[in-house]
């Protein structure tokens, strides 16, 4: 594939606009969130789940559109057409070229050049595991994560304090008291598994070793934060969101940012929990200076870790962590006021507005860029003084390269029928390039016979579009048109 | 193995039955579950799960049981790494025999310390010799009890 072929990749829709929304909207809540500081840590782990839902909000509108497109551009005989000031008559696709297909099979042609492209694909294969991912996540995540992080489930008469101070801090949140579970690990960690009544905390026996009772009760409410937060829900969408875009490294940036805004949020729900507020402080602290003391764990280990846990205290360093920063989180904690604690009916109607007005302005982009090559054409036309042939009225298929292509215009050239088709067009025609217009030549150009000259089709597309595989010469301005 | 460490046990129960006369009984279950696991090092969770299959057991119970048998010097541990994170691996540091023998000879050892040729008459009235084997056998007891203190 060469360069040109790249970028014909690059700019094919599910994946060009799914990459373009999220980096944008990315950028945009990165902004607002850094100088709106009314807004509460929910609704900053909302806003930016909005990033990482856009790319499947792009993929769900450009899949039905291609086939919407498709039938609106209906396969049509041109009939009768001026050229040169007399009327000629000859059939859509030439003499030169197969018989059209019918509409059914330019329909699913249409589609299949975006949809099984090579970054269509990729979108598509996003878009597969995505799905797989979150359906497995809720249906055998416990299940799953027993098995592999080997929990032990404790007995009612071990750590009784624990479980009863646990039991307790559940009723305040109006939750179902989670089963309790440990690990051998010596880490000091503690995560849920499961969510609703089948949840379970397990805390790795590390923890008990370095934390005093307070503070494992602190440790404890985090977790049953967690559990009220709905966080498993909120960490299964953000990871098969992630999915969906694994080829963007911006989507992973997004959804650790989202989770950190959830962490933050726990810790503010886990300390109206608490008798003493400064506990969790304290306990994050330890763990934070523990693990730095034992050896690291493996990748695969840490990575199967987060994965299977809807919340885990331990946590991958820099940007792609899920947690945020020990001192960050510390000053969240302290600087907690009552005014910021509470999620109001103001904050579920910035999500809602802020939400709807991206996913609108996506949408509205996406349609409005699937069009711009047809108006860029008409503009182009017109600045140049060339009349462009309505862009429904004229389509093509390109068998060679399996490309649908919509013609904007025809020119005749002299043609004595001997000539080589391809130095046909490119030699009068090529010079006409421009840095800001596409123009490609080919065998497999549409032309029509007739007789001592031939009909050229072409589609003047902007450099580098997401149309720029459209091949076709341009005109010079000046030579008669057919319209 | 190391024959150097000397096990760490200060009773003896009289009514205990084997293992359990010179360690609890939960110790003693602990102990012949390692030495009869076909996989050694072994974890707490590992242990745990073999005793569950016959006893009503807690996981931090059997936790701290082989705590408490690695300080008495009955096992080893070392930290690995795993699949689970990082946890202490544990195997027997005597093998069963060496362990009864060296259990055995600690009360024998007492009771000479303490009883010496009372000790000697109730080895001797407890075998099967002849009177003269018996006086003989007395005797040469006698002289290295009298030696050893």
């Amino acid at each position: 594939m060469g360069f040109e072929g790249i970028l014909n990749q690059v700019f094919q829709p599910y994946f060009y606009y799914s990459v373009m929304f999220l980096v944008v909207s990315f950028v945009g809540v990165k902004i607002l969130t850094k100088y709106c500081s009314f807004i509460c840590q929910r609704t900053k782990s909302l806003l930016y789940l909005v990033p990482l839902a856009l790319p499947l909000i792009v993929m769900l509108v450009f899949l039905p559109l291609t086939g919407i497109q498709a039938s609106y551009r209906q396969i049509k005989t041109l009939g009768t057409v001026t050229i040169g000031g007399a009327f000629s008559s000859f059939p859509f696709f030439g003499p030169f070229l197969p018989p059209p297909p019918t509409q059914t099979a330019y329909i699913l042609a249409v589609s299949t050049s975006t949809v099984l492209s090579v970054t269509g694909i990729i979108c598509i294969i996003g878009l597969v595991t995505g799905a797989l991912f979150a359906l497995s996540m809720v249906l055998a995540d416990d299940w799953v994560a027993r098995k592999v992080l080997h929990v032990i489930l404790l007995s009612p008469n071990e750590y009784q304090w624990l479980q009863a101070k646990m039991n307790e801090s559940a009723k305040k949140l109006g939750i179902a008291p989670p089963k309790i579970g440990v690990v051998e690990d010596l880490r000091p960690n503690a995560f849920t598994i499961g969510y609703g009544r089948n949840a379970t905390i397990v805390f790795s026996i590390g923890l008990f070793n370095i934390l005093s009772k307070e503070e494992l009760v602190a440790v404890a409410s985090h977790e049953l934060a967690h559990i009220k937060n709905n966080d498993f829900f909120f960490k299964t969408l953000s990871d098969a969101l992630t999915t969906v875009s694994f080829f963007n490294p911006l989507s992973y940036i997004a959804s650790s940012t989202a989770q950190k805004e959830r962490e933050m949020f726990a810790d503010e729900r886990a300390i109206e929990l608490l008798e003493k507020p400064t506990a969790l402080g304290d306990a994050l602290a330890k763990i934070c200076r523990a693990i730095q003391t034992l050896p690291k764990e493996s990748v695969l280990v840490n990575f199967s870790s987060n994965l299977l846990v809807a919340s885990s205290v331990l946590h991958r360093v820099g940007i792609l962590s899920t947690h945020p920063r020990l001192d960050t989180r510390l000053r969240n904690i302290s600087a907690l006021k009552p005014s910021r604690r509470h999620w109001s009916h103001r904050d579920t109607w910035l999500v809602f507005f802020l939400s709807l007005l991206l996913i609108a302005s996506a949408v509205a982009v996406s349609l409005a860029m699937v069009d711009l090559q047809v108006n860029f054409t008409a503009n182009f036309a017109a600045s140049h003084s060339l009349k462009a042939l309505p862009a429904d009225l004229l389509t093509g298929y390109d068998t060679g390269s399996g490309n649908v292509v919509w013609f904007t215009g025809a020119v005749t050239v002299p043609f004595n029928g001997t000539q080589n088709m391809h130095e046909l067009i490119n030699q009068p025609y090529l010079g006409a390039s421009s840095r800001n217009i596409y123009v490609e030549t080919s065998d497999d150009g549409a032309y029509y016979s007739l007789g001592d000259r031939v009909v050229v089709l072409f589609v003047v597309t902007p450099q580098n579009s997401t149309y720029a595989h459209m091949q076709s010469p341009i005109a010079a301005p000046g030579t008669p048109w057919i319209g | 193995m190391t024959e150097a460490k000397k096990p760490g046990f200060s009773q003896y129960n009289m009514e205990g039955k084997a293992l359990e006369a010179f360690l609890g009984p939960l110790e003693a279950n602990v102990m012949e579950s390692i030495w009869g696991s076909r996989k050694t090092p072994v974890t707490v969770r590992e242990i745990y799960e073999a005793l569950k299959k016959t006893k009503n057991l807690a996981y931090t119970t059997v936790m701290s049981t082989m705590d408490r048998l690695f300080e008495k010097n009955l096992l080893d541990r070392k930290i690995e790494k795993g699949r689970g994170g990082l946890y202490y691996v544990y195997w027997p540091a005597f093998e069963k025999q060496s362990f009864q023998k060296s259990a055995v000879r600690e009360v024998l050892s007492s009771l000479i310390d303490n009883f010496g040729e009372v000790v000697a008459n109730c080895l001797v009235d407890g075998t099967c010799l002849n009177e003269d084997e018996r006086e003989a056998l007395r005797e040469q007891l006698n002289k290295n009890i009298t030696k050893k203190k």
